[in-house]
């Protein structure tokens, strides 16, 4: 454990150099910015900068990607306060007090508690990060591929269950995932599979082209034009812009409670912060003395899911960077800036790649802490930028994707591409399918395959080598009983429905 | 308003046949080659369960006619059209370059947007000229990427 403190020193030392500094900066910048602005929430925002950031060198890209993520939650409470629209659904339960206590003429204290519960949400899920991820690299490095192989198919099926309301839906979408990771040659043979005949699909598809359709574009066509025109009752005056601090030190309980909730609920695959956040806020109401103030403008209904949003960030993290599974639509998408960076996320991670690990958990210590005064002398621009219209934002960030997909490798023919995962990102999104299983599926799926093949070749076609292994063993029964569980759950809700019915006739 | 429900209708049965699709050519990758997993071992399976799962659901929308609401026909027409003006674009950039063919991308995506006065469309052209110099200047002199 010291030694993971001993690393993050040096880590913070290399993060300190004027290029990184520089990438940590202009990203927390636009995060903050895409945060802010209506209609752009972290996933698309980290997406749609994917192809321009990884032009850059390797450790400087994926600080700024990192940046853009966190900076995108602490831009994401001004519009969910000030507009009452969430820019990102982590967001969401920020609007029912932030944005009370900003009609009531409260928007500096709001937007202040909410600028230090995302630092100290923030802080508690990197103090947590540091000294949980090492360990848990260390122990998933005695996972041999069959291990590995039981987890992805588990964290997939936990993505899928949690992931989204309807489990067909979000089955079919991790599905369709797969079939997108298959598109290529095989790893394995070298037979083109699924090119239709096209040999620029022989590469396979570029993640940046998923990530920026299913989020990027996706979140533009969803989001109406009427979004940003400011109504009379959301003009705010400077003075009350200003935080106020004794309100912020009076939260310190739901600070704390909401930062934990918040860093162990990210941790699993597929709950993600939007969980986190609706937990920690229940939490803080069934634990407060007041809770009647819930819902009618409470300091602590912004403390407690703001400080879980930004400690949920780092949680869904470890997965990522210490197991190579990512639990969330941006760390999906983070996790495809590595892979397109040349690295693979994964416990070697921290044994190959050790000082850019600690870089970069490094710069997200600082991004963090700059965050807090940028936020704070931005945050007039920044209520401002919450009432930008669609017609004159979303012309720049679409010409931006354009030229961006462009730049990975030369091709209209992925711009092309962009459009109709754009297209099918927005069907998703209004058919209530999850688009996170999909990224997570067409990442996951090659190396799933991989360890599949490799492990069925080792041992000669037999099967029963998956159930030899007493930790796969068990991680392939909790992906069962999880997978089994929700049908189990309804048909037996639909049965006492039922039998509820006739009751309920006689009582009539 | 259009009934979401057709929506998904349709996309089950694109994914149904989708799946069905990678079955079959899967198997004609190979399943097997002797008693190890072949090329086509994968999409058998991925395409058996996304073909399962479609059918499921698409069982489910035709019992269940009141599970999604609608949307707004102008909602639509706006998705449309921007893909459209993106395609214009794709085409464009080949005969008159990318930042050519950006400026009046962005003007169109502006106008489906919102900007209908005269003087909103003057605010977009403004936005896509100074745009298409800071394209110019990130993609193309800092990234020196070889646009079109």
């Amino acid at each position: 454990m010291l030694e993971s403190w001993h690393l993050l020193a040096e880590g913070l030392v290399a993060a300190s150099q004027p290029s990184v500094l520089a990438a940590i900066m202009v990203g927390a910048i636009i995060g903050l910015f895409i945060g802010a602005l209506p209609g752009l929430g972290p996933t698309a925002g980290v997406a749609i900068l994917l192809p321009v950031a990884v032009s850059f060198d390797g450790t400087a890209a994926i600080a700024a990607l990192g940046a853009v993520y966190y900076g995108a939650q602490y831009g994401g409470a001004v519009t969910a306060i000030l507009l009452g629209i969430p820019g990102d659904a982590s967001a969401t339960m920020t609007v029912i007090d932030g944005h009370k206590l900003a009609r009531n003429g409260r928007a500096g204290a709001a937007l202040g508690l909410s600028i230090a519960a995302s630092f100290i949400g923030g802080l508690i899920g990197l103090i947590l990060l540091t000294a949980f991820a090492t360990t848990i690299a260390q122990a998933a490095i005695a996972f041999g591929p069959i291990e590995m192989t039981a987890l992805m198919i588990f964290s997939l099926s936990l993505v899928s269950v949690l992931g989204g309301r309807d489990l067909n839906k979000a089955m079919m979408s991790l599905f369709a995932g797969l079939f997108i990771g298959t598109i290529g040659l095989d790893p394995m043979v070298g037979l083109p599979r699924f090119d239709f005949g096209e040999v620029r699909l022989f590469d396979g598809i570029e993640f940046s082209i998923i990530a920026v359709g299913l989020f990027g574009l996706a979140e533009m066509y969803a989001t109406p034009p009427s979004i940003g025109k400011p109504e009379e009752n959301n003009r705010f005056r400077f003075r009350e812009l200003l935080p106020d601090v004794r309100g912020t030190l009076q939260c310190w309980r739901e600070l704390g409670s909401g930062s934990l909730i918040g860093f162990f609920i990210g941790i699993l695959p597929g709950a993600g912060a939007t969980a986190a956040t609706m937990i920690s806020y229940a939490f803080a109401k069934r634990t407060s003395k007041h809770p009647e103030r819930f819902g009618n403008g409470a300091m602590e209904g912004v403390a407690a899911p703001e400080a879980a949003n930004n400690s949920a960030a780092y949680g869904n993290m470890i997965p990522m960077f210490a197991l190579g599974i990512p639990g969330s639509g941006t760390t999906a998408v983070l996790m495809g800036g590595l892979l397109m960076i040349g690295l693979q996320p994964g416990p070697m991670l921290f044994q190959t790649q050790s000082e850019f690990v600690w870089t970069i958990f490094g710069s997200f210590y600082i991004g963090n802490l700059a965050l807090v005064a940028i936020t704070i002398v931005l945050t007039p621009v920044l209520s401002t930028c919450a009432f930008v219209r669609p017609s004159y934002l979303f012309p720049a960030v679409i010409a931006i994707i354009a030229f961006g997909i462009f730049g990975i490798n030369n091709s209209m023919f992925e711009v092309a591409l962009v459009i109709g995962f754009g297209v099918l990102g927005y069907l998703m999104m209004k058919l209530d399918y999850p688009p996170v299983p999909l990224v997570l599926g067409m990442i996951l799926g090659p190396i799933l395959e991989r360890g599949i093949r490799r492990t069925l070749v080792a041992s000669d076609g037999d099967v029963s080598v998956f159930f030899q292994s007493p930790i796969a063993l068990v991680i392939i029964l909790i992906t069962v009983v999880l997978l089994v569980s929700p049908w189990l759950f309804k048909s037996r809700a639909s049965k006492e429905h039922h039998m509820d019915e006739p009751q309920a006739k006689k009582i009539g | 308003m259009i009934p979401l429900r057709s929506f998904d209708l349709g996309l089950s049965a694109i994914f149904g046949l989708l799946g069905l699709y990678m079955i079959w050519q899967g198997s004609g990758y190979g399943y097997q080659e002797g008693s190890v997993p072949s090329a086509g071992f994968f999409p058998v399976w991925i395409g058996a369960g996304l073909a399962l799962f479609s059918a499921l659901n698409f069982l489910k929308v035709i019992r269940q006619s009141d599970l999604l609401g609608s949307v707004e026909r102008m909602e639509v027409v706006r998705v449309g059209l921007v893909s459209l003006a993106l395609v214009g674009f794709v085409l464009l950039s080949q005969f008159m370059g990318m930042l050519v063919s950006s400026v009046p991308l962005m003007i169109a995506i502006g106008c489906i947007f919102g900007a209908r006065a005269a003087r909103s469309i003057a605010a977009v052209s403004a936005i896509a000229v100074g745009m298409a110099f800071i394209l110019y200047l990130v993609f193309g002199v800092v990234l020196a990427i070889p646009l079109l």
